[in-house]
């Protein structure tokens, strides 16, 4: 296991459903403590991509290709071990924060099964939670709440302190923030800049916000029909060189401002 | 949350009048003179009139009617005139007797029901959905007295597995009849210790019980597959899948609870409908519930037990109504907070 | 011009619809020819047979015989008459009693509306069968009362759905603008809110036909509906009730035709149901 080795890397992805090709990414990588942007507009392929990784797609998608996570490659490989992966060392924040929690189950409990479904053992669970509340800075009294009673940014900070709870190295985001409130949207974008420091957390955002990916990603990928069309720091976005790039950066005035700030 | 249960109460208190009104009006409406009923055939001419006087046939109609409703409410529902007993310990013994019944079909229903509309989700558009849902169709439309034959001609009298009918052995009779303090015969079998009764008092509330849930069973299936597809497509689910869990421990531990709104609101539908049935199956099965009172209550023109009857009945209903409405905030927590 | 065909499509691939389509079919042609198909059309009137009494199916008597010597095959084709169209008169009676006083209510509002809507309750209070009972019992036992009964307490059910449904309409943008436009209320009502209101009403109908014809014979079977000699179902599986054990086909070909003639109409239903108005439910 080579520590220099990317954590995630996709190779050769195809996916499709029912004859029409969705996906199509020759290369994607993450490594261990990188944020990696996927910036495209809506049925770009972003989002079944995300799902391709833990083996979530459709029962009529085909897949073709290879993804290697930790020198593993999960592509093909059974539903139980699958099950080992999702939540405990990949975990997945949704764009519909409060949707996304069982709304019959108060925050708690919710975190507390996924720690008992991956055997965490009863002692450490309780730590390992009020770790994770310090780190998503979470009232530990909102735990004791139901979905519906939780804001947006206090139901992503829910499910993002149980992908820290759990330990998981990559996170999936898929749309997290496109919900939200500008200014939560800042705070959330903030916590994950700091799981990156804390935690060592691996993030893949997947976003058609440009001016949030920019100001958070490493490293951006730009995809247009289920393909990467253009890739770079920050700065590809002040120098777009591909078509679709640069009509989605001319599309968003608020790109200037972060701009002046990218390296 | 308080308010909307005294908004409720009220409401059901209004309801309730306005059955005790109609249960009057039925009584004044019933063919043959009430007067001669009760005081028999061959009373004379001095007696029906003492009779009518006692009853208070010879008041105006809406004196009669508010006396009958202050009457209600202060706990004389009259004598029942073909048991000679007061009507509301008549009623409200039989009603426990059917409310056992009714129990153990609701229990049976939801049992057998919830599940089966779990598998028919679950294998949505294949051979087990397409099994469910013609059972729930044909349970849909079963005769319930046709059924209950069938049954006792086939599992009581050829396969001899149940007893035919009653509700205990006749063995136990002494011994149950001194046991009665609730009318159920279950729980007073479990008051007086005795295993003997409670197992006999089981086997006879089987075949009833399944003749009565035979519906119920369909519309729970029906109402769980629906619900839980619906539940299935949400976000949650997707996270849930997306966090480790099996489509199993999905369906079971996170899905069907949010989707059992529709089937706890068909409860107290069912519990209607299963009340109003028992009469068919008490019939049958020789019970003596709530449904055999009215029926010999009517077959007298017994006017202040059918009164009593329905009214209690409609009460019944009434009050599973409410209890529905007030479990269904407990069964889903986004139900508790009005107005967030 | 598709639309036979979209229709035929749409038929196929649902077998509940098209065993419930062909075994309406196939009750409608009982009803219509059932002088020409039953052998013995007498017996389903006035006539008996005192020498041929509990034959046991087979022969001459397809289904056997009652205690009356008549022909249980003919009495069950003459019963589809009875059954099937009893119920389906009682259900257009039941919608236009619920139907204009749940319209009414729902699009005048206000006091009107609570009011009427208190009193569907009281009869709501009811468990339907049960009330169908203290109502045929009050009357007097026979198909007619049988029938008027089972109205009064099913009304109710068709008045609340249509009054929810127009006064979900009524609150809709284009009522309003044909309100403001001057246009006089009663004609608002009429035009506007009972075409679009009345929809679910008519789907629930179509659910609640076999659901009727089961409580039909269920007051049959009591003795408070049909009475002899009329070959009604319910009645028929009451007059075998006894004799289960020794001659069971005397209650049980009556109440399996009073079944398949309830799946029929349930299968119906549902399949109309899932077309039209994906909430409703098939009632008791």
């Amino acid at each position: 296991m080579n520590p220099d080795a990317p954590l995630l890397s996709i190779r050769d992805l195809v996916i499709e459903i029912r004859g029409r090709r969705l996906v199509d990414v020759a290369e994607l990588s993450v490594d261990r403590g990188q944020i990696v942007g996927l910036v495209g507009e809506s049925g770009a392929g972003k989002s079944l991509l995300l799902s391709s990784i833990l083996g979530l797609l459709p029962a009529d998608a085909t897949v073709r290709g290879s993804i290697i996570f930790d020198g593993v490659e999960l592509r093909g490989v059974s539903e139980r071990l699958l099950r080992e992966v999702r939540g405990r060392r990949i975990a997945v924040v949704l764009q519909a924060a409060r949707a996304a929690l069982t709304p019959t189950l108060r925050a708690g409990t919710w975190i507390e099964r996924a720690l008992v479904l991956h055997r965490v053992p009863a002692a450490e669970r309780r730590s390992r939670i009020a770790h994770a509340l310090d780190a998503v800075r979470l009232d530990p009294a909102l735990l004791r709440r139901y979905p519906h009673q939780l804001s947006g940014g206090e139901a992503q900070r829910v499910a993002i302190a149980l992908a820290v709870a759990l330990h998981a190295e990559l996170l999936l985001a898929d749309e997290a923030t496109s919900a939200l409130d500008v200014t939560v949207q800042a705070e959330v974008a903030e916590l994950f800049r700091e799981l990156r420091l804390t935690e060592g957390t691996s993030i893949l955002i997947v976003s058609h916000d440009l001016a949030l990916v920019a100001g958070l990603a490493d490293r951006i990928d730009i995809i247009a029909d289920g393909s990467i069309v253009e890739r770079g720091g920050p700065s590809v976005l002040s120098k777009p060189q591909h078509r679709v790039t640069r009509e989605m950066v001319a599309a968003n005035p608020t790109l200037e401002r972060v701009q002046g700030v990218a390296p | 949350m308080r308010r909307i249960l005294v908004r409720r109460g009220l409401q059901s208190l209004l309801v309730a009048l306005g059955v005790g009104l109609l249960a009057f009006l039925i009584t004044r409406l019933l063919p043959g003179d009430a007067a001669a009923t009760w005081a028999g055939p061959r009373a004379s001419a001095e007696e029906l009139a003492r009779v009518r006087l006692q009853l208070g046939l010879d008041r105006p109609l809406p004196e009669q009617a508010f006396r009958y409703i202050t009457d209600l409410v202060s706990g004389n529902w009259g004598i029942s005139i073909h048991t000679r007993q007061p009507v509301l310990s008549d009623v409200a013994g039989r009603f426990m007797t059917s409310l056992e019944l009714v129990t153990i079909a609701l229990l049976i229903a939801a049992l057998i029901g919830i599940p089966l509309g779990v598998l028919a989700a679950r294998w949505k558009g294949r051979p087990p959905d397409w099994f469910a849902g013609l059972t729930s169709s044909v349970l849909a439309s079963v005769p319930i007295f046709w059924l209950g034959l069938l049954l006792q001609l086939l599992i009581a009298t050829e396969l001899k597995w149940l007893p035919v009918a009653g509700r205990w052995d006749r063995t136990l009779n002494e011994v149950a009849v001194a046991a009665t303090r609730t009318h159920m015969v279950l729980v007073d079998a479990l008051f007086a210790g005795n295993g003997a009764l409670f197992v006999s008092g089981l086997s006879h509330l089987v075949m009833p019980a399944l003749v009565i849930a035979a519906y119920p069973i369909g519309l729970f299936a029906r109402l769980t597959r629906a619900g839980l597809l619906e539940t299935m497509g949400e976000e949650h689910v997707r996270m849930a899948r997306a966090t480790g869990y099996t489509e199993r421990a999905i369906i079971w531990r996170f899905a069907l609870r949010p989707s059992m709104g529709p089937v706890l609101s068909a409860l107290a539908l069912v519990f209607g409908f299963a009340l109003g049935n028992t009469f068919l199956v008490e019939n049958l099965f020789n019970f003596q519930g709530l449904g055999s009172y009215a029926v010999d209550s009517i077959a007298a023109l017994d006017a202040p037990a059918i009164a009593g009857t329905t009214i209690f009945v409609a009460l019944a209903y009434l009050a599973a109504n409410l209890v529905v409405d007030l479990a269904r905030p407990v069964m889903d927590p986004r139900l508790r907070d009005a107005g967030r | 011009m598709a639309a036979p065909g979209r229709a035929l499509r749409y038929v196929a691939v649902r077998p509940g619809l098209a065993i419930g389509l062909s075994i309406v079919a196939i009750l409608a042609m009982g009803a219509i020819l059932a002088p020409l198909l039953a052998p013995f059309p007498g017996d389903a009137g006035n006539d008996t047979n005192l020498l041929a009494t509990l034959q046991p199916p087979g022969g001459v008597h397809p289904l056997g015989t009652d205690l009356a010597g008549r022909d249980v095959w003919s009495r069950i084709l003459f019963g589809v008459r009875i059954s099937v169209g009893v119920s389906v008169v009682i259900i257009v009676a039941a919608l236009a009693v619920g139907v204009p006083v749940g319209l009414f209510a729902g699009a005048a509002g206000g006091a009107l509306d609570a009011l009427l809507m208190r009193i569907v309750d009281i009869f709501l209070a009811f468990p339907s069968l049960l009330l169908a009972l203290a109502i045929a019992a009050t009357l007097g036992p026979s198909m007619e009362h049988a029938a008027i009964a089972i109205v009064v307490s099913w009304w109710p059910w068709y008045a609340r759905l249509m009054r929810g449904e127009a006064a979900a309409i009524r609150g809709r943008a284009y009522v309003e603008a044909a309100r403001l436009l001057g246009i006089a209320p009663w004609r608002v009502t009429l035009r506007h809110i009972l075409p679009n209101a009345i929809g679910p009403v008519i789907v629930q109908s179509s659910l609640d036909l076999g659901g009727v014809i089961l409580t039909f014979a269920a007051l049959s079977f009591l003795g408070l509906g049909a009475q002899d000699p009329t070959p009604e179902w319910g009645l028929m599986v009451e007059q075998g009730r006894t004799l289960t054990s020794t001659q069971p086909w005397v209650a049980l070909f009556p109440g399996a035709a009073i079944m398949v003639a309830a799946l029929a109409f349930t299968l119906l239903g549902e399949g109309l149901r899932e077309r039209l108005d994906p909430k409703g439910v098939a009632r008791p």
